[in-house]
């Protein structure tokens, strides 16, 4: 076999089973490459989708501060409303408090009103009576 | 001298006083019957668990045609005849305190007159025809009377046949013989309170007693006694037994179904016993009555204007000092 390789060889051909092999290595070879490109195709996107991203970060890192002092602003707001309401509830409850009373005073006074049209019917009685 | 002095030096001061008042009116139907039964009963109960007490009975505006009840007592029962303290007050109060010209009695300024007479350590304001529960017996034997502290008990309504000539234990409490009835509850105890208000005597002096101020209805006035002891800082409590009451014509629960109209006429109309709350003058109770002693038992109080309070005193009408449930008392 090696003599025909190398006669073969001599006049520039090769034998059927080198060529077989040739092609195998050439098959393999374009396999590789066409998955080399499609791994670099993936690490580009990847890279632009990084990138993407890190200019959003960068545009919110700008918008950072200002984010900070409107929460700030929002949380004063919130601590007065909060505060206003708590002062509102007081004085619901201190109104309320003096309806009840004034309640309470109400029926004290209509019972004593019920007394003073109850003595004056007595004596309005007693003073017929004589007449 | 009061006509219970005798008794007392006697015997010493009784443990309990139990005022009751009524008159030979005939009030509610057979009312005397209703009366001795219920007298008889409690006295042999109360003797025999060795209970002392002295019987002050008040005959507001008695009949004078009629033989006073008090003289009925000691006739037909002749038992309890010893511990009996009669005081008769002159019709003329009624007149001269009324306020409402349809209330034809004045219960509780009656009430007063004998709480303020009352010789025992302990007083019981209850009614002429309740019948002392063996839970209430009991206690009254074997419980002391704390101080500032108003005792109440449950009143169950039975309905009893005609004949109550033999009512025990049992039959009161066999719950066939019982009508619906809501037991008492906290934090004023309230329900037939004029059934059974016992407190220490100092603390039913230091109230001075019931209502004498609002003397329009007889309705509401023992619930606002409750109120002005609560709001005055006292304990109410059960006392953990149960009254009972016959059912009759002309009593509250009947007659405001029955008869509305008569109603008004012996309780006078609804107020606002729950809201306002009074202190009596200082003479409360008819102090100031000019006494007589009729027997050795009885004294009659004769009319005098000194005795009879303001007909309108409005600064002794006031509002409840607020406590805690106070929401409850208004609510309840």
């Amino acid at each position: 076999m090696g003599l025909l390789h190398s006669l073969l060889g001599a006049v520039g051909l090769a034998s059927a089973g080198q060529v077989r092999t040739a092609q195998q290595r050439a098959t393999d070879l374009k396999r590789a490459v066409g998955e080399s490109r499609e791994e670099a195709a993936r690490w580009k996107a990847k890279a632009n989708e990084l990138s993407a991203k890190l200019s959003d970060a960068e545009h919110a890192a700008e918008r950072l501060p200002k984010v900070e002092r409107q929460l700030q602003q929002w949380k004063q707001r919130d601590e007065m409303h909060a505060a206003k309401l708590a002062e509102v509830r007081e004085r619901m409850r201190r109104a309320e408090r003096a309806a009840a009373l004034s309640q309470e005073h109400l029926i004290a006074t209509e019972t004593k009103l019920d007394i003073v049209e109850a003595a004056l019917g007595v004596l309005d009685r007693r003073t017929r009576r004589p007449l | 001298m009061t006509p219970f002095d005798s008794l007392t030096l006697a015997q010493g001061r009784p443990a309990l006083s139990i005022v009751v008042t009524g008159r030979n009116d005939g009030h509610g139907g057979d009312f005397n019957g209703r009366f001795l039964r219920t007298l008889a009963f409690n006295h042999d109960r109360l003797t025999e668990r060795g209970v002392t007490y002295e019987l002050v009975l008040v005959e507001w505006g008695p009949p004078a045609d009629r033989p006073r009840l008090s003289d009925i007592v000691r006739e037909t029962l002749p038992r309890v005849a010893p511990v009996l303290a009669g005081y008769l007050v002159d019709p003329r109060y009624h007149d001269a305190c009324s306020l409402n010209p349809r209330l034809t009695y004045m219960e509780f300024l009656a009430k007063n007159v004998g709480i303020r007479r009352a010789r025992g350590r302990a007083v019981l304001s209850t009614n002429a025809d309740i019948y002392l529960g063996r839970g209430v017996v009991d206690a009254l034997a074997g419980t002391a009377i704390e101080a500032r502290t108003v005792y109440r008990a449950t009143r169950v309504d039975v309905k009893l046949g005609a004949d109550e000539s033999q009512v025990h234990w049992d039959l009161l409490e066999d719950t066939r013989n019982q009508t619906a009835n809501k037991p008492i509850q906290p934090p004023l105890y309230s329900g037939g309170s004029g059934d059974f208000l016992l407190l220490d005597r100092d603390s039913f002096h230091a109230l001075r007693g019931f209502n004498e101020i609002y003397r329009l209805a007889r309705l509401g006035t023992d619930l606002n006694f409750l109120v002005k002891a609560y709001s005055s800082g006292f304990r109410i409590v059960d006392i953990g037994g149960e009254v009972y009451h016959t059912s009759h014509v002309g009593s509250f629960r009947i007659s405001k179904n029955i008869v509305p109209g008569e109603v008004e006429a012996s309780w006078g109309t609804d107020w606002p016993a729950r809201r306002v709350v009074y202190e009596n003058p200082e003479f409360w109770g008819l102090r100031d009555a000019p006494s007589r002693q009729i027997d050795e038992q009885t004294a009659w109080l004769d009319f005098s204007w000194d005795a009879v309070p303001p007909l309108a005193d409005l600064r002794r009408l006031v509002l409840p000092v607020a406590r805690t449930g106070i929401a409850t008392i208004t609510q309840s």
